[in-house]
């Protein structure tokens, strides 16, 4: 059975289809989830909180959009509604201390999540979807809910803070 | 030289450093050499932040059984509530595309002539296209039954020529945030009759107050028409890709207003409003984003045999 047969049984109230939708994307909420709350046991809550509310919503699921890309706005906020609730938390002070004591492509992983940490909202959310997640620069503008253009500019203003931010370190690796 | 050498970091900035333009500067350009191997690196350690850790085995299985459980445990929303939730639902619909001027407080300041010509301008843009498809998501407080919920809702609909049909969900939690009810609704909104699909398939016209903000519903130019009054506290904010932003506050009445927020894409066609009550003993936030602009859409009243009562103004629970 093909997605969108998939998507449209669902959609009429099909449970096995259904079960189907979330067997098929629930690693992908998975990444997102945990890319953005960076904990197992929250973005385990968020995708089951997500698949829940996707569930509930599916009678106005009309398919102006794809099904994993609607599927991931709402786990997007579901994600979003969790950080707001615990934004103190998001920055691990230990990472920062951890930075010096290693080398290479390791360091710089510990040194670029902290940096992505401290971007402004908006400018994280968009390069954690195009160049941590691997999502098009359409399909991230679409379970933002903003135009390409706008999606573009966003990563643009990222990459080169995260640049910038992570200067030293980098020149090291290059 | 400067417009290549910004024009290079543009492009290397946004991903498209490939572009032959892009390789003849760099390659004379040492800055924009280091960026470029810089965003390079950006992004291949980017890359590698997704591959950690997987998916647990069963999280789908623990996924499925999460959809399962809720909905057992969801309490069924009797007769006598759901017209009033549906009505809060409908209200807050109508109040995320509505903003009422008018009152007697007067905010600070006047758009000025240029701003008000421009948002001028994308009413009528807007109001041209004909059509739209709307997405809405918001929360709201409200009295139902004595006790105090807490509305979430979503729904996607579109609107054309003073026509609206909007389908959505609102989640209803109690005041310490524990699920208590799901309602589906749907509203109709023709001229300046409205309707409020009921759990059961029939319709029930929508009375007063909700039916008189209906005609500011009908289309999203009505919204910015609106800002020609002079009073509003009015922002611009240039967006970098074009877009603008365009901020505002309207009271009215005493201690009651609106905080919103409209964006204008490069075509000054109107993309957004977000919608924040503030002075208010209750709180209500609404984001309306509109698309597919200028597609055929067919709204019509409900068949007369379906609409089976008219709902209660005395319950609309958003007064309190």
């Amino acid at each position: 059975m093909d997605g969108a047969e998939l998507v449209s049984r669902a959609v009429q109230g099909d449970e096995a289809a259904f079960e189907l939708l979330v067997r098929r994307h629930a690693a992908a909420a998975w990444r997102l989830a945990h890319t953005l709350l960076r904990d197992d046991f929250a973005a385990e809550e968020a995708v089951q909180d997500a698949f829940v509310k996707a569930h509930r919503a599916l009678p106005t699921f009309r398919g102006d959009a794809a099904f994993s890309t609607w599927l991931l706005a709402i786990t997007r906020r579901v994600c979003l509604d969790r950080l707001r609730l615990k934004r103190a938390n998001i920055v691990p002070l230990d990472e920062a201390r951890r930075v010096k004591a290693e080398v290479g492509d390791a360091a710089l992983r510990v040194v670029l999540e902290r940096a992505i940490a401290e971007l402004p909202d908006a400018e994280r959310e968009a390069f954690t979807l195009v160049d941590v997640l691997g999502y098009s620069r359409e399909d991230a503008a679409a379970v933002v809910g903003v135009p390409p253009s706008t999606m573009r500019s966003r990563v643009a203003r990222a990459r080169e803070r995260l640049a910038a931010a992570l200067g030293d370190d980098l020149r090291a690796a290059l | 030289m400067s417009d290549v050498h910004e024009r290079c970091r543009d492009l290397v900035l946004g991903g498209d450093s490939s572009v032959d333009a892009v390789l003849a500067h760099v390659s004379e350009c040492q800055p924009c050499a280091d960026l470029a191997e810089r965003v390079v690196v950006v992004r291949r350690i980017a890359a590698t932040l997704a591959a950690r850790p997987a998916a647990p085995d069963d999280l789908a299985d623990r996924a499925i059984a999460s959809v399962r459980d809720r909905d057992r445990d969801r309490v069924r929303v009797g007769d006598a509530l759901w017209p009033r939730i549906a009505m809060a639902a409908a209200a807050v619909l109508v109040l995320a595309l509505a903003v009422v001027p008018g009152g007697d407080d007067e905010p600070d300041g006047a758009p000025s002539a240029e701003l008000s010509d421009g948002l001028l301008v994308a009413a009528q843009r807007t109001q041209q296209a004909g059509s739209a498809r709307l997405r809405i998501d918001g929360t709201t407080t409200a009295v139902v039954s004595g006790e105090r919920v807490r509305l979430a809702f979503h729904g996607t609909g579109e609107l054309a020529d003073g026509r609206l049909h909007y389908r959505g969900v609102t989640d209803v939690a109690d005041a310490a945030g524990r699920p208590a009810a799901m309602v589906p609704f749907e509203v109709t909104v023709v001229g300046s009759d409205a309707w409020v699909r009921r759990s059961d398939g029939t319709w029930v016209v929508v009375d007063e107050p909700v039916r008189a903000l209906a005609p500011l519903v009908l289309d999203a130019g009505s919204v910015l028409e609106l800002l020609r009054l002079p009073k509003h506290d009015l922002r611009l904010v240039a967006t970098d890709d074009g877009a603008r932003e365009v901020s505002f506050s309207v009271a009215v009445a005493r201690g009651l207003g609106y905080d919103v927020t409209v964006w204008l894409d490069a075509d000054d066609l109107l993309r957004r409003v977000d919608v924040r009550t503030s002075g208010a003993a209750i709180t209500t936030t609404a984001s309306m984003r509109l698309y597919g602009f200028g597609q055929p859409v067919s709204i019509h009243p409900p068949p007369a045999g379906d609409v089976s009562g008219v709902a209660d103004a005395a319950t609309f629970p958003l007064a309190g």
